[in-house]
């Protein structure tokens, strides 16, 4: 699993390659970070730590600890809407449940979480 | 949505627990009068992450754990230490995280009854529990009387293996003792029961270890159905890595198991006898002995529950969270437990200190390893209805996946053991 500086790189290609449709994603992702609420998102995310792991390993199970609520977003959108990259069967069956209310808060929750 | 009143509720309960009140001790002196108390009967999965979920939201309210074991020894990946994947000091788990970082009091008893009118909690060595909430999480017991000539006796010649520590560790010290070329006949038990992936998971550990160490074995499965979880999964891991060593029987071939003698080692069916070297008989089951005693099972002998709160049907002080619970579409599971007990702590902590109380969502993956590096996995996501737990969505692994996936599967579930160890112990 990346660690952080790679993470970061990822990141950065990842901006580079969507650059044309940088504008309009990036105002979706603020228009559901906007709908946040830190509660229901802590509330919600007890159901993730289930298997990612509160102190913020990253073995089998990648951390989701302290990542950038922006880059949440758009991950669990991309598992919403079965991007070829996002394949993995229970992170597509989790994310197709959650409504932009709750990605946001989940987002906004965990982004201010650091690992135990 | 059905409800009792309080009224009702207590001449319920005083029909099932005469005599407790008469009896009563005095109260151990030990909670702060400010702070409102939640008991929790039982330190597995269900009661350890509910009662940590609450401590970890709410210092003002004084937690305590009742679980007469010191060591926890998981269900969950206990069939990976019959495979020899594993250890069994490495599924079993302690509560010194809970007390030391939670401040959650963990009492070594055992729950012999609940006063429900009175709010108390009655402890084997005497004394009572007071609470203003309580969570009932006592797993499963079995029904031992469904077969004849099976008991917790018997259970030490043929172990269910069913509630693991003790039992887990004697049968796979029967499969070390077995000769090469015996018979390992599994029964596995009707529905509903813990974990239904389980039986089939265990069959396949065990051929593991079979075929590694003692490959003229054999393994018969009387089971008691017809169909189980991910069948087409597992009959294709038994034909792709264990050839020829699994006979599989469904109820409608056998009639299902009827008697057993373990003087002789056999199992009987309708019409047939088998012999057994080594025989894994897991019975049916029902809600732990103490959510019968405190009134909260049905006549079905699990217990029902509000699905918006795991909250008692039977009792509106009482959670009932995990394996005893009627959980409807949610399995009985680890993972369906730990995700239960969250919904419930949020609805305590709602109760006990006015937060907020959120909709119930829940959730179950199962992952089970078939081979070395090869794991399978079902899962769903489940929503509070207004009768019962609806599943919103599920998945399941395929058939023919490459092994590269497999193997991320296998390695996916090693994660998440980890993930909700700490989750449940802390």
């Amino acid at each position: 699993m990346p660690g952080r500086p790679v993470l970061a790189g990822i990141l950065l290609a990842m901006a580079h390659a969507t650059a044309v449709h940088a504008d309009t994603q990036s105002e979706a992702i603020m228009a559901i970070l906007a709908k946040a609420d830190a509660d229901y998102g802590e509330y919600l995310s007890g159901q993730c730590a289930t298997c990612h792991h509160a102190q913020g390993k990253s073995n089998g199970i990648p951390s989701v600890l302290g990542l950038p609520d922006v880059y949440l977003v758009q991950t669990i959108l991309e598992y919403k809407n079965a991007r070829a990259e996002r394949t993995n069967p229970t992170m597509v069956n989790i994310a197709k449940n959650l409504s932009d209310e709750e990605i946001g808060s989940l987002a906004k929750f965990l982004s201010t979480q650091k690992a135990e | 949505m059905y409800k009792l009143t309080r009224r009702r509720f207590a001449s319920l309960i005083g029909a099932s627990a005469t005599g407790v009140a008469a009896s009563s001790l005095a109260a151990p002196a030990v909670l702060s009068a400010a702070k409102s108390r939640l008991v929790v009967i039982g330190g597995g999965p269900a009661g350890a992450t509910t009662a940590r979920y609450v401590a970890k939201a709410a210092k003002d309210v004084a937690v305590t754990i009742i679980e007469p074991k010191h060591h926890f020894t998981t269900c969950f990946f206990s069939n990976l230490y019959l495979g020899g994947f594993r250890t069994l000091e490495s599924i079993t788990h302690g509560y010194s995280t809970l007390a030391a970082e939670y401040g959650i009091n963990v009492v070594h008893d055992v729950a012999v009854d609940v006063d429900g009118a009175g709010k108390k909690v009655k402890l084997g060595r005497g004394g009572d529990l007071p609470y203003d909430r309580l969570v009932v999480t006592p797993g499963i017991d079995m029904r031992y009387d469904t077969i004849e000539g099976y008991s917790p006796e018997a259970s030490t010649v043929m172990p269910h293996a069913w509630q693991a520590g003790t039992q887990t560790a004697v049968l796979k010290q029967q499969l070390e003792a077995m000769e090469d070329g015996g018979t390992f006949v599994m029964c596995p038990p009707p529905n509903p029961f813990r974990c239904p992936p389980g039986p089939y998971e265990r069959v396949c550990m065990v051929a593991h270890y079979l075929k590694t160490n003692k490959p003229k074995s054999k393994i018969i499965v009387l089971d008691a159905k017809d169909k189980f979880s991910k069948q087409a999964l597992f009959q294709e891991a038994w034909a792709q890595h264990y050839d020829g060593m699994i006979e599989w029987l469904p109820k409608e071939v056998t009639g299902g198991v009827k008697a057993v003698n373990t003087d002789s080692m056999e199992i009987m069916t309708d019409g047939e006898t088998f012999k057994a070297s080594v025989a894994n008989v897991i019975p049916a089951q029902k809600a732990g002995v103490i959510a019968e005693r405190a009134g909260l099972t049905a006549d079905n002998g699990w217990c029902p529950i509000d699905p918006s709160s795991m909250r008692s049907k039977m009792n509106e002080d009482t959670f009932v969270v995990g394996d005893a619970s009627v959980a409807s579409a949610m399995p009985k599971s680890a993972f369906s437990a730990n995700s239960q007990a969250k919904v419930a702590a949020n609805a305590i902590l709602a109760d006990l200190t006015g937060s907020k109380k959120f909709p119930a969502k829940y959730r179950n993956t199962c992952w089970s390893l078939v081979a070395t590096s090869d794991g399978v996995k079902v899962g769903a996501d489940y929503a509070g209805g207004e009768e019962k737990i609806d599943v919103t969505s599920k998945f399941i692994s395929k058939t023919g996946e490459a092994a590269d996936l497999r193997a991320q599967t296998a390695e996916e579930a090693n994660g998440w053991y980890e993930g909700i160890t700490k989750d449940i112990f802390g």
